[in-house]
């Protein structure tokens, strides 16, 4: 195998590992977000402004980690000459 | 029968999707297939011209402009808000107030005012600029260029001195007219016959060729006029540094030199060597506290700016594949998406400074 067809093949199995594989983690701290949250809201309906607010920022927490994964992936295929 | 009416819609417009997918024109003389294709993806910004006026400067002087009339406009509503009813300086005032009143006062309390101005300023850039993806022509309308090195060719065709790119993809062994069907000139329309070649590809590809090595034989490759700025790490970058530098000036301003301490514990050390804690743990909090501390603070810089730039980033490429695959419904289920992600990461933006601005201040007040 020459090393341009190589180079290739790792930059599209590094892409998708990084970016298949980011998103594990992320998605379940997601979903124990949510979770949390739904949970409290159904207990005490009341909070559900505050719990929002809250919520979405630790949701946005997580989601940073997955971007992470998604911008090395990208970088990879896009921005990675080799 | 409205859901008959949405069915007819629905089935209509993946009809025409399929149809514009894929399909040919007889455009100068010669059969052009046309196709739905993925662009070239850049992660840097592109220049357009000049090399200082990068697409997504371009498209951050609109932003501002745009901010500012909106901001004009609704200060000269404020002054006569005694005697009149101006709808605009009303509809400013409760952005700025629902923004204000529900998420940096609960968590501010009296500071919220200090940090407002930064806070919702950020906030007001990164929604705006985001809408920039609804635009029609946004990454789709541009300078047309010989694809430079690194860029994917594409065919092209002249329709009436606008250049359409075709999405067929030019192979760069063999050539322009091979990978296409027709050539050049057949591409140029009819100044080929005046033995004009490629007038508008020919200016733009001639300056290419001698800056980046462009060919364009290789085929044309878009630089779009319109380029989200938040798409560009640059921008993101500069937002995150004023966000960290306005965070720290207001952690010195609350707490002055004590604000320091937090990072060399100094307090926690000479307690621990008074035998006040227990030794060992004391040393531990004073000696490796510190060091996490400001390093947490530094990481702040990236995750800021890696946050917005790769939602944005990856927005933008999340389109193009939508696109590629129907260009119908997909892409406007995409955009809305969008649109809810750029509300949702300039108020994410919005909301970090507002906390850590918080906790930067509260440090010595417990």
């Amino acid at each position: 195998m020459d090393l341009e067809a190589a180079l290739v093949l790792g930059k599209a199995i590094g892409a998708g590992i990084a970016g298949g594989a980011g998103m594990i983690g992320p998605g379940i701290g997601i979903g124990l977000a949510g979770l949390g949250a739904l949970i409290s809201i159904g207990r005490n309906p009341e909070v559900t402004s505050t719990l929002q607010t809250y919520m979405i920022l630790v949701i946005a927490f997580a989601e940073a980690l997955a971007i992470f994964a998604l911008v090395i992936s990208f970088l990879l295929l896009f921005a990675f000459q080799g | 029968m409205k859901g008959l009416r949405f069915l007819v819609l629905l089935i209509g417009s993946l009809v025409v999707g399929v149809l514009l997918s894929s399909f040919t024109l007889t455009i100068n003389g010669i059969a052009v297939p046309f196709k739905t294709f993925i662009p070239n993806v850049v992660v840097p910004s592109e220049p357009l011209g000049p090399d200082w006026l990068h697409n997504t400067l371009f498209t951050t002087l609109i932003v501002d402009a745009v901010i500012i009339v909106l901001a004009i406009l609704g200060a000269r509503g404020l002054r006569n808000t005694l005697t009149g009813t101006n709808w605009f300086a009303r509809a400013w005032e409760a952005y700025v107030e629902y923004l204000y009143n529900n998420y940096l006062v609960p968590t501010l309390g009296s500071r919220a005012k200090a940090v407002a101005p930064i806070a919702i300023s950020a906030f007001t850039f990164i929604m705006i600029a985001g809408f920039f993806e609804l635009l029609p022509g946004h990454e789709s309308i541009g300078k047309i260029e010989a694809a430079p090195p690194g860029f994917r060719g594409f065919c092209a065709v002249n329709v009436g001195g606008v250049w359409l790119i075709t999405g067929h993809e030019v192979d760069p062994a063999k050539g322009f007219e091979a990978s296409c069907g027709y050539s050049l000139e057949q591409a140029e329309g009819k100044r080929a016959a005046a033995g004009e070649l490629v007038a508008s590809l020919s200016s733009d590809v001639q300056a290419a060729q001698m800056t980046a090595g462009g060919d364009p034989n290789k085929g044309a490759a878009l630089i779009p006029f319109l380029r989200r700025p938040t798409s560009s790490l640059s921008t993101t970058l500069a937002l995150a540094l004023i966000a960290f530098l306005f965070i720290e000036a207001q952690g010195i301003r609350a707490n002055g030199i004590h604000y320091f301490e937090r990072f060399i514990q100094v307090s926690a050390w000479r307690r621990a060597r008074q035998g006040m804690m227990q030794g060992l743990i004391g040393y531990i909090q004073s000696g490796l506290v510190g060091p996490l501390e400001l390093i947490s603070e530094f990481i702040r810089i990236l995750t800021f700016s890696f946050r917005l730039f790769g939602a944005m980033f990856a927005g933008t490429v999340l389109v193009f594949v939508m696109t590629s695959i129907l260009p119908t419904l997909l892409p406007t289920v995409m955009l809305a998406l969008e649109f809810a992600i750029a509300v949702i990461q300039a108020f994410v933006f919005m909301m970090l400074v507002t906390v850590f601005t918080s906790l930067a201040v509260a440090h010595g007040e417990h």
